[in-house]
């Protein structure tokens, strides 16, 4: 079975992404995994040495609510009757990622493209361009307006 | 009827740009435009190293080659029952090959991905980042390299 892997950001273009992938996953008959990706946590240098931005609780309560949102998106894709799983990559970057989509012989990449925010641009538009990149499958690229 | 435009450009990514056009054609039950853009550059079309920029006439002969070898290719869609048209876009860039995909109000455009350097990407820049940042509808970019 051909499997789409489908990268979620929780932004404006989520909807978008969502509709995309219910269409290919439809024709190509193809089962979903949809990925979030949450990369290291921030940390700040101080006297103290490395310090981490959240403490371990609160870093726990962000994956679980993280988890929690992309799992209520796969049910959704589910109840449309698409076999849909939901795959949190927690403190994963770019290589990581890409090894996961070659555990899981992916067939198709979808991932989201932002045209007109530069802040967007310069965090997941890079991640685009390095997962363009990365990729061995034929990666879709969805972008944020669409005049049709 | 849904359209697909697929951006060829006799590289060794071509063959695996018509074996996903004709996948996603035939799940999409599009119709495909295949587009090859000639740049202006008058040397665009010469295959071996040469020291003579060509004449008009041998311009001409090359024009000529090319849009056979794109027919070719459309034949080889045409062949396992797909609705193909060839555009050869001459003295053209890829806004022009854009504008085409406006034109047919394409549902997806199809691009193949090389991996260039740093210097090549600075200087000359890639057509798949080109097509990315100004396309409407969802870009396939398949890559160059063959699935692991």
């Amino acid at each position: 079975m051909i499997t789409i892997v489908t990268f979620i950001s929780f932004s404006e273009l989520t909807p978008r992404l969502i509709e995309q992938t219910v269409r290919f996953a439809k024709v190509l008959d193809a089962q979903v995994i949809l990925a979030h990706l949450l990369p290291p946590e921030p940390f700040v240098m101080d006297m103290a040495g490395v310090v981490p931005m959240t403490s371990q609780e609160q870093r726990q309560r962000l994956i679980d609510a993280d988890g929690k949102r992309l799992s209520e998106l796969a049910d959704r894709l589910n109840r449309e009757g698409l076999t849909t799983q939901a795959e949190q990559l927690v403190n994963a970057d770019i290589e990581t990622a890409m090894e996961s989509c070659a555990r899981w012989k992916v067939d198709l990449i979808i991932v989201g493209s932002h045209h007109h925010n530069a802040l967007y641009n310069t965090f997941i538009g890079s991640f685009r361009d390095k997962l363009l990149k990365a990729a061995h499958c034929p990666v879709l690229v969805v972008p944020e307006i669409d005049v049709q | 009827m849904n359209t697909i435009v697929t951006l060829v450009d006799y590289s060794d990514v071509t063959p695996k740009l018509i074996e996903q056009t004709e996948r996603y054609a035939k799940a999409l039950g599009s119709q495909v435009i295949l587009v090859h853009v000639v740049s202006k550059d008058p040397m665009a079309l010469v295959k071996e190293p040469a020291s003579q920029i060509p004449s008009e006439e041998q311009r001409r002969e090359l024009i000529a080659a090319d849009f056979k070898h794109l027919s070719s290719l459309a034949d080889l869609l045409t062949a396992v029952g797909i609705n193909v048209q060839v555009r050869q876009l001459v003295d053209a860039d890829i806004g022009k090959a854009l504008a085409e995909s406006e034109h047919w109000n394409a549902e997806l455009i199809i691009v193949g991905s090389h991996h260039h350097g740093v210097l090549y990407n600075w200087f000359v820049g890639s057509v798949t980042s080109d097509v990315i940042k100004a396309a409407n509808c969802p870009v396939l970019v398949v890559p160059a390299t063959p699935a692991k």
